[in-house]
């Protein structure tokens, strides 16, 4: 071996080393990430079973899985993301998060999604990024930058959950909240529209969110047609919705098997 | 929306969305400014990538006076302008918009590394790099500027023996299996790196074929 393969092989040791620690903070990110992606699929799954219930019931199911769920989901921010990122140097500490946050976006998007439907549901509000970012730091230093795109991304997403929410609740509640809902989703479709040629990732996340204004209106067109055929029997509305409500849920969960 | 509250509630979704456009408007904005200096600062790189071009049409002899020399004042300037970019963004900023330079950081590094192996026939190590850039992002790109070194000495061996300079490919060959040796002990990940390094047994085995054709017929 010539001395010039020994000396760069010699230097090429410590290269080694510091692509291997790299890859194994990216698989540990990765994986935390992923676990952040189910557990708030679970959490949006449960927020949906509750505004079908009564108001006094709502608030304490909405605390419980506040308490339990999102606990459990930020446990996992701070215990397997953020201890990915500490470095005593304040450069380095955000050169890391920089370089390695971007393998925990997929969850964040989705921790962002279920937040926003939580905070949505619990006042009526639309969760700020600054409010999201806040959450998401420890002692003011946040675990991962929240940034416009991943926040929009889950806005967007989040305006699907609505959908089946407006749905859902067409025929039970009082129109105001579908109103409300279809005000919010026309802000977030506003913003998208904006933004769409700075991050063209949202196009899609647009596209979804017109079928799904699309889908409330056809349900609401559907609803007042029936309404007035049946307006002298009330209990033949409500089954007539109720069996529109199973089956467009049966069909979000044979689109969601595909 | 004869109810004030109600109308006052959803001015709130847009309004707050509306703030949020601002932001992105403002952060897009910096990006373009810096995008716009990376493109000021790449013409003094697209000179020297034009003159080391030049190795593959001339004789050993020359390129210390038709390569190296020229290629200098380019690579010296790029590398005045690289730290005054970074001297000029917050240095917690940096790993943010480094994509942004990426690229033109990685020619900068393989035209430095061209042209140090042209004249000491060896490679820069990293932390030469490290001192040279002022900074320690860059690992992955070293790597990737190598690679595309033994990419473009691979089209050097081919283009020595056009130029009858039959004493030059073995000596390339030994340095490309030299380099990639040292890659060999890495363990890259699923990516553009891992790809690049993958391409790379295709040009050592052209290397070799063109070394085997040498010597078959006693030339070198």
């Amino acid at each position: 071996m010539s001395t010039r393969s020994q000396r760069i092989n010699g230097e090429f040791e410590s290269i080694k080393h510091t692509v291997d620690q790299d890859q194994d903070k990216r698989e540990r990110v990765i994986k935390a990430s992923r676990d952040i992606t189910a557990l708030s699929k679970r959490m949006i799954f449960s927020l949906h079973r509750v505004y079908k219930q009564p108001r006094i019931e709502q608030f304490n199911q909405l605390s419980s899985i506040r308490n339990t769920q999102l606990t459990q989901i930020h446990k996992i921010w701070v215990e397997r993301v953020a201890v990915e990122f500490t470095h005593s140097d304040p450069i380095q500490r955000s050169n890391i998060r920089h370089s390695f946050s971007k393998f925990a976006f997929a969850g964040l998007e989705e921790y962002i999604e279920a937040i926003s439907f939580l905070e949505f549901l619990e006042s009526d509000t639309l969760i700020t990024v600054d409010k999201i970012q806040l959450m998401l730091s420890i002692d003011n230093q946040p675990i991962v930058p929240v940034r416009p795109l991943e926040y929009l991304a889950g806005l967007g997403d989040l305006t699907g959950e609505l959908m089946r929410m407006a749905i859902q609740l067409l025929g039970m509640a009082d129109l105001t909240l579908i109103e409300r809902i279809v005000e919010l989703i026309t802000s977030v479709k506003l913003v998208l529209q904006d933004n769409t040629h700075h991050f063209h990732t949202l196009q899609q996340k647009l596209k979804t969110l017109e079928n799904s204004l699309k889908k409330i209106e056809d349900t609401r067109y559907m609803y007042e047609v029936r309404r007035a055929e049946f307006k002298d029997n009330p209990e033949a509305l409500k089954r007539v919705m109720e069996h529109y409500q199973t089956s467009s849920e049966d069909s979000r969960h044979i689109s969601q098997s595909n | 929306m004869s109810n004030p509250t109600k109308r006052l509630h959803s001015d709130s979704f847009k309004e707050q969305l509306k703030d949020l456009n601002g932001f992105i408007e403002k952060d897009n904005e910096y990006k373009q400014s810096l995008k716009d200096r990376v493109a000021v600062m790449d013409e003094s790189l697209h000179e020297s990538t034009a003159i080391a071009q030049n190795i593959h049409s001339i004789k050993q002899s020359e390129i210390p006076q038709s390569i190296i020399k020229p290629m200098e004042s380019g690579l010296l300037q790029y590398a005045k302008d690289f730290h005054q970019l970074c001297s000029e963004i917050e240095p917690t900023d940096y790993t943010k918009y480094e994509h942004i330079w990426n690229r033109s950081l990685q020619t900068f590094i393989y035209l430095n590394l061209l042209s140090n192996y042209l004249s000491h026939d060896d490679i820069i190590d990293y932390s030469t790099i490290k001192l040279m850039i002022n900074n320690d992002n860059h690992l992955y790109d070293y790597l990737f500027a190598l690679m595309q070194l033994v990419s473009e000495l691979t089209r050097l061996t081919v283009n020595t023996v056009i130029l009858n300079e039959f004493d030059r490919p073995k000596r390339i060959s030994a340095f490309i299996k030299d380099v990639y040796q040292a890659l060999s002990q890495l363990n890259f990940k699923n990516d553009a790196l891992r790809r690049k390094f993958d391409a790379l047994k295709y040009d050592i085995n052209k290397v070799e074929g063109v070394i085997y054709d040498l010597t078959l017929r006693n030339l070198n």
